[in-house]
């Protein structure tokens, strides 16, 4: 047992150094001069680029550079970003806290209605209920969310004007970040209204987020609770006379409640790293659409991929 | 028409530059589609063809294979698109590269699990004794009996192409404007939101209900091929 998992940990070092050597090779490859990224469009008179270039280390032959890397990634320095000058642990233990809210936040969501939804799909096999959920779970399943997103702000936000169409908190407030969760910094400051203000900015991006996991639960739910209620032990406790919720909440619920869960955490893993990308431009719009959105406007993918080579370590830390 | 100053002459309403949304969601339709096959495919072979390398070599080549697998499913797989894409430059041709290289571990991963189930089977056995050569037994004696997962595996990952297609599109990085890619219409349509709902809801619509169309055929693909997954999510 211990030298399988010995074994299994020991593929570990191969993979890693892999990863070390992809993401290089990718940030190398990308088109683009680093000193230009930092200066930005100004033209740098070649000097100051030589000397640019000397201080990053980017005048080393690569092999060299790639040892650099891995030397200060084994130290735990993953190096600072070309665009901010600020060290990436500093600017990902910055963002990080807000990517972990929602993405708890999401899966919050999904997983509450999903298992309530799975749950009376199942007992009500074959109703119109039950079609409606498996129908629009299965379209859940297939939704593009980044158009989600803009349907959704379409509706509630500009139409309706129910919530806040990006950002995390209104200006209005000035919370010092203490745990970097916007709610419980919200709760801990005196300001009226702003825990309020700030749920309701991230309401929105949540169930956007969920959508998916919340079609996976409910589809697995109500497989699962299927599979539960044939069994004798329920037929028991409906003969013992409990009470239909009592039967469905605690002896038929119970079971399968626990199988969605590992699949929840294996959804928050995915979505934590997914969400830069496809949700961009909800939740934290200035720092995301800077690096998202001036992709194909400007047909200079290299500026806005700067954060790329900033972070590095950062994409293979987040799994 | 439902609309103020609609007309018949153009059913979904015209786009930003006034040209007519329902025909370039219909040319739109071509150009998912052909996105969707194509990166299927192309991952689609080499992953089989490495898929049973690793298969057949468990003690050097197979892990190796694996490793460089596990390596790039380390990456989340839009990420990794996206940073592939910004190395070769936008476009339908580097988009289509793009989405099969990050779909390609899973086939990989797929046949090599079929195809070590395989192995051992007597029939394996027989042909070996009866003096299949190694192109033999990989193609012809095996492989078959593998396919069942990797169809139902190919259906679904032709609607997730799809949709990471448009994402590539939405982000600017795929199909270039003025191209009618669905993803590439949203993301130009993404400054009317607050105008002209339909310029931003259609395309989005039609991705929607594509991937669902293709979504429903795996589901009964994998019914069919597949019965022991039936109740699966």
């Amino acid at each position: 047992m211990f030298s399988f998992i010995a074994r299994r940990l020991g593929l570990l070092i191969p993979t890693f150094f892999g990863i070390t050597l992809l993401t290089f090779a990718l940030i190398r490859l990308i088109p683009g001069d680093p000193v230009e990224v930092m200066m930005g469009e100004r033209r740098v008179d070649p000097e100051m680029h030589a000397q640019a270039m000397e201080r990053l280390g980017l005048n080393k032959p690569l092999p060299e550079q790639y040892l650099d890397y891995v030397g200060k990634l084994a130290q735990g320095d993953l190096g600072e970003s070309l665009r901010t000058r600020e060290s990436v642990w500093s600017e990902f233990l910055a963002l990080f806290p807000a990517t972990l809210e929602l993405a708890i936040a999401a899966l919050f969501f999904a997983g509450v209605i999903g298992l309530l939804a799975g749950v009376i799909a199942a007992l009500k096999r074959g109703s119109l209920f039950d079609h409606g959920v498996m129908g629009i779970s299965l379209a859940g399943y297939s939704m593009p969310i980044f158009w989600w997103g803009l349907i959704l702000i379409m509706f509630f936000s500009v139409s309706l004007g129910w919530t806040p169409v990006s950002g995390r908190i209104d200006l209005l407030y000035d919370i010092e970040p203490k745990t970097g969760f916007m709610l419980i910094d919200t709760l801990l400051s005196d300001e009226e209204g702003a825990f309020k203000d700030a749920l309701m900015h991230l309401i929105l991006p949540a169930i956007v987020l969920g959508t998916i996991p919340l079609a996976v639960i409910a589809r697995m739910t109500r497989s699962s609770m299927l599979e539960v209620l044939r069994e004798d032990y329920i037929r028991t406790a409906r003969a013992k006379g409990l009470s239909p919720a009592r039967v469905v909440f605690v002896h038929r619920y119970r079971p399968e409640s626990a199988l969605p869960l590992p699949l929840q955490g294996v959804l928050a893993g995915v979505f934590a790293q997914q969400r830069r990308g496809r949700r961009a431009d909800v939740h934290e719009p200035d720092r995301v659409l800077r690096a998202v959105r001036p992709l194909g406007r400007t047909a200079q993918p290299q500026r806005a991929i700067s954060r790329l080579p900033a972070d590095p370590a950062g994409v293979a830390r987040r799994r | 028409m439902w609309l103020e100053g609609g007309n018949w002459q153009f059913i979904l309403g015209t786009d930003e530059l006034g040209r007519d949304l329902l025909s370039r969601l219909i040319q739109g339709s071509r150009l998912s589609l052909l996105i969707g096959l194509s990166s299927v495919v192309i991952s689609l072979i080499p992953g089989i063809f490495l898929g049973l390398l690793a298969g057949f070599f468990p003690r050097i080549l197979g892990p190796s294979i694996m490793r460089l697998m596990d390596v790039m499913l380390a990456l989340p797989s839009l990420l990794l698109a996206v940073a592939i894409v910004a190395i070769l430059g936008p476009g339908l041709i580097n988009t289509v590269i793009a989405i099969a290289i990050v779909s390609l571990p899973s086939y990989v991963r797929l046949t090599r699990a079929a195809v070590m189930g395989e192995l051992n089977r007597d029939y394996v056995t027989a042909a070996r004794l009866a003096g299949a050569g190694l192109p033999r037994l990989m193609f012809v004696t095996v492989l078959p009996n593998c396919m069942a997962p990797l169809i139902v595996q190919a259906t679904l990952s032709f609607s997730s192409a799809i949709l990471d297609a448009a994402a590539l599109g939405f982000l600017g990085l795929g199909v270039q404007p003025p191209t009618p890619e669905w993803g590439t219409m949203l993301a130009s349509a993404r400054d009317y939101i607050e105008r002209a709902w339909w310029v931003v809801s259609l395309p989005g619509l039609t991705i929607l209900l594509s991937v669902l169309a293709i979504n429903l055929m795996g589901d009964g693909l994998r019914d069919a091929l597949d019965p022991k997954l039936k109740n699966a999510a």
